[in-house]
């Protein structure tokens, strides 16, 4: 059987834009802030970004009007500018609070640039390296398991 | 809820619990025995396991049984539906913006 990977995805888009202008709307907040929340209902009230390897993001969104319901607060773990984007990520709320890594490949391609993501949960930000390997084979595992349970 | 999971899994004899009960229940002695751990110190990992929603046990006789639970993961596929649709409306939202601007 094939084994969907569960706590790891990776998303593709090609935009008619250079990388460098692709780079800038992950990294000037005026630009962060017009895509990151793109819920009608929902808006973005604080958008900040310092834009440094080490430095990160911090974006408050939720439900008009308040729009702060919700953080997102980003590490740049890897900054290597108009290429390649590492975030540690912490999504809280009021319920919540998630940490993932997202990787972020910009690619320049004919008339424009592909972007790569993959986004990873993990506990912390310094085990996700070392836990990768160990969560392929432990999911393959289950999901075998689950898959001749099935 | 599910944060807990992905730490209770961040641990290597931990993930190797959970591939053990994958393949069907086991007491936790037979947890031990191929390791180099004492029983009480793999009881203590599979109480982690507990607490984290990913595995029941059942006390029978002098035995523990530690079973993998039916939805161990599917919070975890949740949070990742999750994320993937969130991230997935942010990149269109990016393509708008890169062709308007």
């Amino acid at each position: 059987m094939t084994t969907a990977p569960l706590l790891s995805f990776d998303l593709d888009r090609t935009y008619p834009a250079p990388p460098e202008r692709v780079w800038a709307a992950w990294t000037r907040a005026d630009l962060l802030e017009r895509w990151a929340c793109p819920d009608p209902d929902w808006c973005v009230s604080t958008c900040e970004v310092d834009a440094r390897e080490g430095g990160g993001y911090r974006l408050l969104f939720g439900p008009r009007p308040a729009g702060d319901a919700y953080s997102e607060t980003a590490t740049f773990a890897v900054f290597e500018p108009v290429e390649r984007l590492v975030l540690d990520v912490l999504t809280a709320g009021e319920d919540m609070a998630e940490r993932s890594r997202c990787t972020v490949l910009l690619l320049p391609v004919e008339g424009g640039t592909r972007l790569e993501l993959t986004v990873e949960g993990l506990s912390d930000a310094q085990a996700a390296e070392g836990m990768r390997t160990g969560w392929q084979w432990c999911l393959e595992g289950i999901a075998e398991h689950l898959g001749a349970a099935a | 809820m599910v944060h807990r999971q992905f730490a209770a899994l961040g641990d290597p004899t931990r993930l190797a619990i959970v591939e053990r009960l994958a393949r069907g229940p086991t007491s936790a002695g037979d947890l031990a025995a191929p390791t180099s751990l004492s029983l009480p110190a793999v009881l203590k990992h599979v109480r982690v396991l507990e607490e984290a929603g990913l595995v029941t046990t059942l006390k029978r006789g002098r035995v523990r049984e530690c079973r993998l639970r039916d939805d161990a993961l599917v919070a975890v596929a949740t949070w990742t539906a999750q994320q993937q649709a969130l991230w997935s409306t942010r990149l269109d939202a990016l393509g708008t913006l890169l062709e308007d601007t």
